[in-house]
């Protein structure tokens, strides 16, 4: 450890201020980035399992639809 | 042998099915090695790096803004790869990949900007200096910011991913002139910190700590760029089987 107290690092010299806003907005650039990637990917998801469902309710109405190697119409 | 498995891999790439099956592992494995890394380099860089006896504390921010400007180039110098495959084989993962990799670029940018700005502070004693290698970076920015707007008033997908394919193709002349910004132009900013072929003039314990901070903010780009990736296929193939058997079981599971 480089520095003897905690007090001295977050004070880091009297470069505290500076350091700090640095890597605040590193913290904060990186999780909105995760995020974000995640929420595209979850509204994807359930983009299509909605999709799925639709097409599930279809295939039950209209048995001559269903086919057995279709995943979808497979589920209940 | 090798050039016809060579061919057969160029083949399979462009199909968004088998890369979407091929990185399934890769996210998870990404997204533990940056978090890994970036939790390591930070506490490394920030409590146990000794100052620098010119530049005191500030210089830790060197461990945030050098890996992001090394990846706001790294990302772009990929997006114009991309643009080039796209543009000369119309594979369509090209304009996914550019996609996927704007916002993170964009952001990654500023975020080298912004840096910059908050060391020059108290070490050039000024927020803003109009020095080769901030303009250099600053058009890099400009550039990011472009092909997003682009691609934002574009409807047509075949018109955007090719505007911007050349746009990001183009824009590659500008990697290396914030390269040699600081040779060129005699100017404020550092030489660079690290090279491939020269020992580092810093000592061990202070550029230890920047290659893993380096690894985790590339380790973290691959992680991001995968799901951004596998999100916008999963979006343009909608309709295709595979996606629809692959919602089913992961429904089921």
């Amino acid at each position: 450890m480089y520095f003897d107290t905690f007090a001295e690092f977050l004070q880091m010299g009297k470069h505290g201020f500076y350091v700090w806003l640095a890597y605040g907005a590193t913290g904060l650039v990186l999780l909105w980035s995760w995020m974000s990637a995640r929420s595209m990917l979850a509204g994807v998801e359930k983009q299509l399992t909605e999709q799925a469902e639709i097409t599930a309710r279809g295939a039950k109405q209209t048995p001559a639809h269903q086919t057995s190697e279709s995943g979808a119409s497979d589920e209940s | 042998m090798v050039s016809e498995a060579l061919k057969r891999l160029w083949h399979k790439l462009g199909s968004p099915r088998w890369f979407f099956a091929l990185t399934t592992p890769w996210v998870t494995g990404f997204g533990c090695a940056a978090l890994i890394l970036l939790l390591w380099g930070t506490v490394w860089g920030l409590a146990f790096a000794p100052a620098d006896y010119q530049q005191g504390n500030s210089f830790r921010i060197m461990y945030v803004h050098v890996p992001a400007a090394m990846l706001a180039q790294s990302l772009y110098i990929g997006m114009g790869v991309a643009g080039f495959v796209g543009l000369v084989w119309r594979m369509k993962l090209a304009d996914v990949a550019i996609s996927a990799s704007l916002p993170l670029g964009m952001l990654v940018t500023a975020l080298a900007l912004f840096s910059g700005s908050v060391w020059g502070a108290p070490t050039w004693g000024s927020w803003w200096e109009w020095d080769g290698r901030t303009v250099s970076t600053l058009v890099l920015f400009f550039l990011y910011v472009g092909i997003f707007a682009l691609r934002e008033a574009i409807l047509d997908s075949t018109l955007r991913a090719r505007a911007s394919a050349l746009i990001a193709m183009v824009g590659t002349i500008n990697i290396p002139i914030i390269k040699y910004s600081v040779e060129w132009w005699n100017t404020l900013h550092q030489p660079a910190s690290f090279s491939l072929t020269e020992k580092p003039a810093m000592p061990s314990e202070m550029w230890l700590p920047l290659l893993v901070m380096a690894l985790g903010f590339y380790c973290f780009a691959a992680f991001v760029v995968l799901l951004r990736m596998r999100a916008e296929i999963l979006q343009r193939e909608m309709h295709a089987r595979w996606v629809m058997q692959w919602i089913t079981e992961r429904r089921v599971a």
